[in-house]
This record gives C-alpha cells, sequence and structure tokens, in this order.
C-alpha cells in the first residue's frame, strides 16, 4: 500500500496499531509544523530539533490512546506542548520572566523577518500563547487545556504578547 | 507595516509568512533511530533483570538457597493452614458468608450504577 497517497486519519490508524512504517509516514508529514512551532518557542534550532525528536517519541509511545484518529494533528500539538512545558520547567524558564523594564524597552528589529527575535524577547509565558494563538490557530480555550493554565491567564499572556508583538515590529 | 499590524489578523498573517521548514530526511531517521532504541531497551530489561537476579542467586548460593527453602516452607505453611481452616465447619460458614457478601455488594454495585445511567 501507497502511505504517501492515504488519508491521514488511515495512516495514525495503522501507525496505531504498531505499523511502524505509517509511523515514518506521520514524521514525515508533520515534522515541519512540530520542529518550527518548537523553533519558535524555543529560539534555538538544535535544542528545538531535539524537542521535536521527543515530541514524536511520546507520541509513538501513547499513540494507542487517541481516541480519534482525525484529530491527530491538534493531539501532536499537545503532546508538543507538553514536551515544551517539561524543557520549560526543567530549565527553570518559566520561572524567569523579564522584568517589565525589558519587557517594555523597544528592540531595534529592521523588518518583518525578524519575528523570530520579538518572539525571543517575550517571556517563556507569554510567548507560549501567543505562538499557540497567532501561529497556531488554537483557540485561548484549547492553550488552557494544553498548558493546564487558567483561561484568564491564558488570555492575559496572549493579549499582552500580542500587544508587545505589534509595538515591537512597528516600523 | 504600522497600518498593517493594526489588528491580531494581520499578526497571524506574519506567523503564516514566515519560512516553513523544509521536510528533513535525516529527522525522520534520527525519530526511527530512537524509536528503535526504546524497542531494543523495553525486550532487553527483562532479560537484563533475570540475568542479574540469576547472577545474584549464583553469587549468593548457600544464602539464597537457605531463604529459598525458609520462603517456600513459609508459603507452604500459610497454605496448609488456610487449607485446614476452609475444610473446617467454622471455615465452610466464614466462606459461605464472604461469597455472599461479595454477591450481595456486586448486586448493590450494579443498582446504584443502573440508577445513574
Amino acid at each position: 500500500m501507497d502511505l504517501g497517497n492515504a488519508t491521514e486519519a488511515h495512516v495514525v490508524t495503522l501507525a496505531a496499531l504498531g505499523d511502524d512504517r505509517a509511523f515514518a509516514e506521520l514524521v514525515r508529514r508533520r515534522q515541519a509544523t512540530v520542529r518550527g512551532m518548537l523553533r519558535r518557542l524555543s529560539g534555538d534550532p538544535s535544542l528545538a530539533d531535539d524537542l521535536a525528536q521527543e515530541t514524536f517519541v511520546q507520541a509513538w509511545r501513547t499513540l494507542a490512546q487517541l481516541r480519534n484518529a482525525a484529530a491527530f494533528g491538534g493531539w501532536l500539538k499537545q503532546v508538543a506542548v507538553r514536551v515544551w512545558l517539561q524543557h520549560a520547567r526543567r530549565a527553570k524558564l518559566l520561572l524567569e520572566p523579564l522584568s517589565e523594564a525589558d519587557e517594555s524597552a523597544a528592540p531595534e528589529f529592521a523588518d518583518r523577518l525578524d519575528l523570530e527575535r520579538a518572539l525571543e524577547r517575550l517571556n517563556p509565558s507569554q510567548r507560549l500563547c501567543v505562538v499557540l494563538s497567532y501561529g497556531e490557530g488554537l483557540s485561548h480555550g484549547e492553550i488552557a487545556d494544553s498548558t493546564g493554565w487558567p483561561l484568564g491567564t491564558v488570555k492575559s499572556h496572549v493579549a499582552r504578547g500580542g500587544a508587545r508583538l505589534k509595538q515591537w515590529l512597528k516600523p | 507595516m504600522a497600518e498593517a499590524m493594526s489588528d491580531d489578523t494581520d499578526l497571524t498573517r506574519l506567523f503564516a509568512e514566515s519560512a516553513v521548514l523544509p521536510d528533513d530526511d535525516a529527522f525522520v531517521a534520527r525519530v526511527a533511530g530512537r524509536i528503535a532504541w526504546r524497542k531494543r531497551l523495553t525486550l532487553a530489561m527483562p532479560v537484563g533483570l533475570a540475568a542479574l537476579l540469576l547472577l545474584a542467586v549464583w553469587a549468593s548460593w548457600p544464602a539464597a538457597y537457605a531463604f529459598s527453602v525458609n520462603a517456600l516452607s513459609g508459603v507452604m505453611l500459610i497454605a496448609d493452614s488456610l487449607a485446614t481452616f476452609f475444610t473446617s465447619p467454622t471455615g465452610i460458614l466464614a466462606a459461605v458468608v464472604l461469597l455472599l457478601t461479595v454477591a450481595f455488594w456486586a448486586w448493590l454495585f450494579e443498582r446504584v450504577r443502573g440508577e445513574q445511567i
């Protein structure tokens, strides 16, 4: 069977039954999304690729728990968020937000290509919420589910982080 | 640009326009390698533990032998005592009461669950 042309739900079902080729096909299809998201969160391509590998390994271990094969994309993002939060807690990232003075200072960015640099200047909690909201299209409720944070906190992070990005990315 | 950044839609578009990573076959291979390693580890761990246990038994043979005999004797003694108790009239009565209690609990549990549904 040609897995390259199969629907994702079909490939997910095969992978959940233990088909290694099917899981490799899922990695091939989703790697750019997961690596891209983790690069925005970490700002470090090498670390992002390590965390993306860990995301796929955890997904492989727990794929049988996924009830709806069509929801694989969203579920994989949740796994990636969990992996990122585990890393952030180990590295104490979320405990060390920038000071208000650092956050409000407008850095010099040349143009829109500096989105990655602007993201790096947000504190990790705001960066996570902004990337999931604007970059991945998750609703505030979905972000709250993924992170385990209160909905009000998520809304505040998205609003404040988004406002800072807009301010910083103005020419 | 200032106008373009005036609402959330533009921020979303900015994210969408940022560079999309190209597919990387080496990344797929690295993930496959890590999964293969995990599989090997899962298979090898029980074998390794069994080998360590055998090694420990071999290394401490006289003591391990004495421990095994004592432990098995203890188990046999408990099993023998239980068998003696449950073949006595008091034991049979206790077993019947225990079975009836379990059956009543199961019936009650099913009833409560049925009411909840």
